[in-house]
Parts: C-alpha cells; structure tokens; sequence
C-alpha cells in the first residue's frame, strides 16, 4: 500500500484486513446504523473486511450494475445444480441410505456438462446421474 | 501436471483412478466421459418422475435387492 497524499504521510501502514488489492480512498466511509445492528455488527471478528465487502457489494450490485463475481474460479460451466436436480438428488439420497440402506460416497457436479453425478454402494456399483433439467439423454 | 494416460484407460480403471484422486478434474472427466460412453450409469431426468421410478428399480437390481 503506498500512498502519496499528504494527509496520510505521517501514519503508520496498518496491513489491510482482508486480501483485496485495489487502492482505497484516502478518507473513511462511516455511518452510524441502529443499536441493534451496530451490536451484530461490532461483534464481528473481521469487521472492516466484511463492511468493505459489504459496501463494495452492493455498490457494484445497485450503483454500478456489475454482474456477481463467479462463485467458482476454474473456468467456464455451469456452477451449481438446478433445483430439479437438488430435489432428485434428496429424493435419491433418501433412498439410498434410508431404504436401501448403503453408503453415498461421492455427489460431484461434472461443470461441462451440468449434470449431478452420485457414486454409492457398498462396492460402489450404484453410478447415478442426474441430468441438468430439461435436458436429452 | 497429469501424465496419465487416460485414453487407455478402461471404464473401471479410470473409476478407480479418480476415487484414488478426487481432486483430480482430468481424472473426473476421464471417468465421466467413460461412463457417458458405456451407457453403465443410471440417469435421471429430474423432470420426469417415470425416470426416478427406472432409477430406483436399476438400483434394487444392482444392490441385489429384492
């Protein structure tokens, strides 16, 4: 962090509290929120970088119309079940290990393709897929 | 960083090598796209409960159950 405003040259650099790297202003933005809020809030072991997050969310999201960043950083595909195939995937594991009573050892969603895979059994014969909904075999 | 030769790999042999390196995403894939190829998997469509009911009867089938 190097800074060439002179209001800052004579404090001390205090490392930043979270792995962000852009530049920050030189002034602090602070408001004074509800006793309650400010509590939950205070109580936080990491504040300043959960307020900067915070802050720096919603700015993008309702100031600056920037799209979320990926929840995922290992390319291109698709990130998460579809709630189709969250509920078959409860259905199926229900089945599994409260009817047929063998263990689940793997739930893995292949990002090329979208679809849920699940490994179970006991020797492990049981490949299930759940394709992404709506889609052909 | 891989140097497995996955190609040659038969569908088993590419199962065990993936449970053996689960963070392995060639190997996941090698496995998945082994898997797609041989038609062993079972596979739903989430949309249609027809599907889900053929899953549970392969499954019984392959667990030995009734």
């Amino acid at each position: 962090m190097k800074t060439t405003d002179h209001r800052l040259k004579n404090l001390k650099a205090i490392p930043r509290s979270d792995d962000t790297t852009a530049p920050l202003a030189a002034d602090i933005l602070g408001v004074r929120v509800s006793t309650d809020i400010d509590a939950v809030v205070r109580s936080l072991p990491n504040r300043s970088a959960w307020l900067r997050r915070v802050i720096t969310e919603a700015a993008q999201r309702e100031l600056i119309k920037v799209p979320p960043a990926p929840s995922r950083r290992d390319g291109e595909g698709v990130k998460e079940p579809s709630e189709a195939q969250l509920k078959s995937l409860y259905r199926q594991s229900q089945w599994l290990t409260n009817i047929a009573f063998v263990p689940i050892h793997i739930v893995r969603l292949d990002e090329r393709t979208g679809n849920l895979f699940i490994l179970a059994g006991n020797e492990e014969s049981i490949e299930l897929q759940i394709n992404l909904a709506g889609e052909l075999l | 960083m891989s140097q497995v030769n996955f190609a040659a790999m038969t569908l088993d042999e590419a199962k065990h090598y993936f449970l053996a390196h689960r963070d392995d995403q060639k190997a996941f894939h090698a496995y998945m796209d082994k898997l797609q190829a041989s038609g062993r998997a079972i596979v739903i469509d989430p949309t249609k409960p027809e599907s889900e009911t053929a899953a549970i009867a392969q499954m019984q089938k392959r667990l030995g159950m009734g």
